[in-house]
């Protein structure tokens, strides 16, 4: 069954127009990825007007290259010049930089292309086996499992999203509130809307997309008056991509490869963490793994092999989440969750089962589009060159246009319009003010889902202990309630005493709901956490409750 | 007066929000027959917003000064701000300029002079730069309009002037 799936999914993505699609879209997300300030949401997010004249599978298949092309044109940038394309590759630049500095940036852009490669198969790989498992599990959720698993995913994003946590929330809730404004699906009820007509539709989710990151992220380059007249990047050339000794390098450090492609997958099943998070927590988990770490951000493979490996990973762990739940693991998936809703496909543990061929293709086009990343690489670099010529207020002014033509594409209403100055406004507004964009993306495209199974639960028992006493119910809640005290617990990390006792704890709690579920395996994983989160509270009995001091690494998610 | 700060004021704008979106909820009708009103998600979301603006306001009243950004190092004068904006603020209005016009103009005209005017607002004052300007905005928004009405088959706003 699953093979006659992949194969008709490789019939679906090996059409000749979807890979000319696939290629455009990998090419685009080269070049812009490359570019400062222009980050891979706002290109996936400018690919989804043209995804609307699209079969499913090639509008999905055309975003997924856009991404895996931006990855990689993060890294040309953040490689040549020192300033990172994209936030998913920071962390290439430490010893990215320092390599081609030392006169090898054929080999840094040959071990960033290869690691890519390598990272996101691997992804891949798990992507294929973990998703229909975890869309299993999925097939045991209610409403009531559904709307805590929404509540986790907001709490989660907002707790990563930056050092005031109640600014992400509130973002999140905000995004909520989009969703409610409007006539009501069941009843036709107007809410939110003050009288004023145009408003009975309600948001669209791509003006209000476009206009939070595009829209806002345009207008935040152009800030700087003498800055929008320069030219993007001076100092990017021309090079050479050496494969043979890239991929060498890249199986002697074959370990750094394998764990940071694993952290990648699990950042990425994360809801709302993304490359970002990933690039930079493999970078330290390779240096603290490493026999030589004073070494690191002087040019080492290991120091390029972990970041980009990382990051790629990260998309193969967020579309198993995706797909497997539909609830998006970072951005990118929440925009292409959207991608499918346009297409009237709403990803939930039956997505596998009931659009196979849709599902594999997604898979099958990830894999497919790091292929074409590599064969244009070394085209796109000759474009980065020319493209980071143009002076930053030229490429922005035109991209505002296409946002206006794209998102009139969408319905064909000039209201549409005036929704994305809107939420240009105020994406503007929040950059400014700091409030994190990401948990407000992710409530404007969880809100339905997250009315629908409240409301869905409180018809069919207003009691509202049932949240606790479902197991998954409370499992998600547990997480939810953990994921808010975790900036505390990272902020105070080696400096209390409590946070000593956070994790065994939060492994113990878990255990509750997992001795609540049927069958064998899950109270025997309770027990094991149990046994876990005693073990680690004996040894810090052991050691005197003594605290470790920790090093600044905290990991914030920036938009990306 | 030490305690006011932009956070303080945007936590109040919210709790102002939350209440009359909430005393909006008193207005939709309920239908006959419906277990579960059409009120009741909107109140849920007034609610967890409200509640988390008051968290909001409370700690940036707690905070006690304002948090400064390193481009605002001292309180800017509104003639300061808007030189500051000045890129930002004029994008913003020419963009609501060109979709006022739109009825007029139409997408193809309409954003034509939108890209011009943005990008002479935006670049150097010179005549080559202006040439240049007029070349990029006939020639970026023509393709984008060739593409979306004959290539995907969208009809964009026509005008009053250049009907097709």
């Amino acid at each position: 069954m699953i093979i006659e799936n992949i194969l008709g999914a490789f019939d679906a993505v090996f059409h000749l127009k979807n890979i000319i699609l696939m290629s455009v879209g990998v090419a685009a997300g080269l070049v812009t990825g490359a570019i400062p300030g222009f980050t891979i949401t706002m290109a996936v997010v400018l690919t989804l007007p043209f995804t609307f004249g699209m079969s499913a599978v090639e509008g999905i298949s055309t975003m997924i290259g856009v991404f895996v092309g931006g990855l990689s044109g993060g890294l040309m940038a953040g490689v040549l010049t020192g300033i990172p394309g994209t936030p998913s590759s920071v962390a290439t630049t430490f010893d990215g930089y320092p390599m081609t500095r030392a006169g090898k940036p054929g080999l840094a852009l040959g071990l960033g292309v290869w690691s890519s490669i390598f990272g996101g198969m691997i992804s891949a790989v798990f992507l294929m086996l973990l998703a229909p498992s975890l869309a299993q599990i999925g097939l045991e959720f209610g409403p009531w499992d559904y709307f805590a698993l929404v509540l986790f995913a907001l709490t989660i994003t907002a707790s990563l999203a930056g050092e005031n946590m109640v600014k992400g929330i509130l973002a999140g809730g905000v995004g909520l509130l989009i969703t409610a404004i409007g006539e009501d699906e069941i009843s036709g009820v107007a809410r939110f809307t003050f009288g004023f007509e145009p408003l009975e539709q309600g948001f669209d989710f791509l003006p209000v997309l476009v206009g939070l990151f595009a829209f806002s992220q345009l207008l935040s380059d152009l800030r700087d008056k003498e800055r929008a007249k320069q030219p993007m990047l001076a100092s990017a050339t021309r090079i050479a991509i050496e494969h043979v000794q890239s991929i060498k390098l890249i199986f002697h450090h074959w370990k750094t490869l394998i764990r940071s492609s694993l952290i990648g997958i699990f950042v990425g099943i994360l809801p709302g963490a993304g490359g970002t998070i990933a690039n930079i927590l493999a970078y330290d988990q390779t240096k603290k793994a490493s026999k030589h770490p004073e070494k690191f951000g002087t040019g080492v493979p290991e120091g390029i092999i972990a970041p980009e490996s990382s990051n790629n990973a990260v998309e193969g762990g967020a579309l198993i989440t995706m797909m497997a739940l539909g609830i998006p693991g970072d951005i990118v998936t929440a925009v292409m969750l959207g991608a499918l809703m346009i297409h009237n496909i709403a990803p939930s543990p039956t997505f596998i089962s009931t659009e196979p061929v849709l599902a594999y293709s997604i898979m099958v086009s990830f894999a497919l589009s790091l292929f074409i990343m590599l064969g244009l690489q070394a085209i796109c670099l000759r474009i980065f060159v020319t493209v980071t010529k143009v002076p930053m207020y030229r490429l922005a002014t035109v991209i505002l246009a296409y946002c206006a033509i794209g998102i009139f594409a969408l319905n064909n209403i000039v209201f549409d319009l005036w929704g994305l100055l809107l939420f240009g406004v105020l994406g503007y507004a929040m950059r400014r003010y700091k409030f994190p964009l990401a948990p407000m993306i992710l409530g404007v495209v969880l809100g339905d889902n997250a009315e629908i199974n409240l409301i869905r639960a409180l018809a069919t028992d207003d009691n509202l202990m049932i949240f606790i006493m479902r197991p998954w119910s409370l499992f998600f809640l547990m997480i939810a309630a953990f994921s808010v005290a975790f900036p505390w617990f990272q902020k105070y990390r080696g400096k209390r005493k409590w946070t000593l006792f956070f994790s065994p704890i939060f492994a113990m709690m878990l255990s509750i709901p997992m001795f609540m579920m049927e069958g064998q395996l899950r109270p025997i994983v309770g027990a094991g956490l149990i046994c876990l989160g005693l073990y680690v509270l004996y040894k810090r009995y052991r050691s005197g409750w003594a605290l470790v001091p920790v090093g600044d690494d905290e990991h914030q998610l920036i938009e990306g | 007066m030490h305690r006011i700060n932009a956070d303080v004021v945007i936590a109040l704008l919210l709790l102002i929000l939350c209440g009359g979106l909430y005393l909006d909820t008193h207005f939709y009708q309920t239908v006959p027959g419906a277990i579960i009103g059409a009120k009741i998600w909107p109140r849920v979301v007034t609610f967890f917003l409200g509640g988390l603006s008051a968290i909001y306001l409370f700690q940036s009243l707690q905070k006690g000064r304002p948090e400064k950004s390193a481009d605002d190092a001292a309180p800017l004068t509104f003639r300061e701000w808007l030189d500051v904006n000045r890129n930002v603020v004029g994008c913003f209005a020419l963009y609501a300029f060109f979709l006022m016009s739109l009825k007029w103009l139409g997408m193809l005209l309409g954003g034509m002079a939108f890209v011009f005017m943005t990008l002479t607002f935006l670049g150097p004052n010179n005549r080559r730069s202006h040439l240049m300007n007029a070349l990029v905005a006939i020639g970026a928004i023509g393709c984008m309009w060739a593409i979306f009405t004959f290539g995907l088959g969208v009809i964009l706003p026509q005008g009053e002037i250049l009907p097709r």
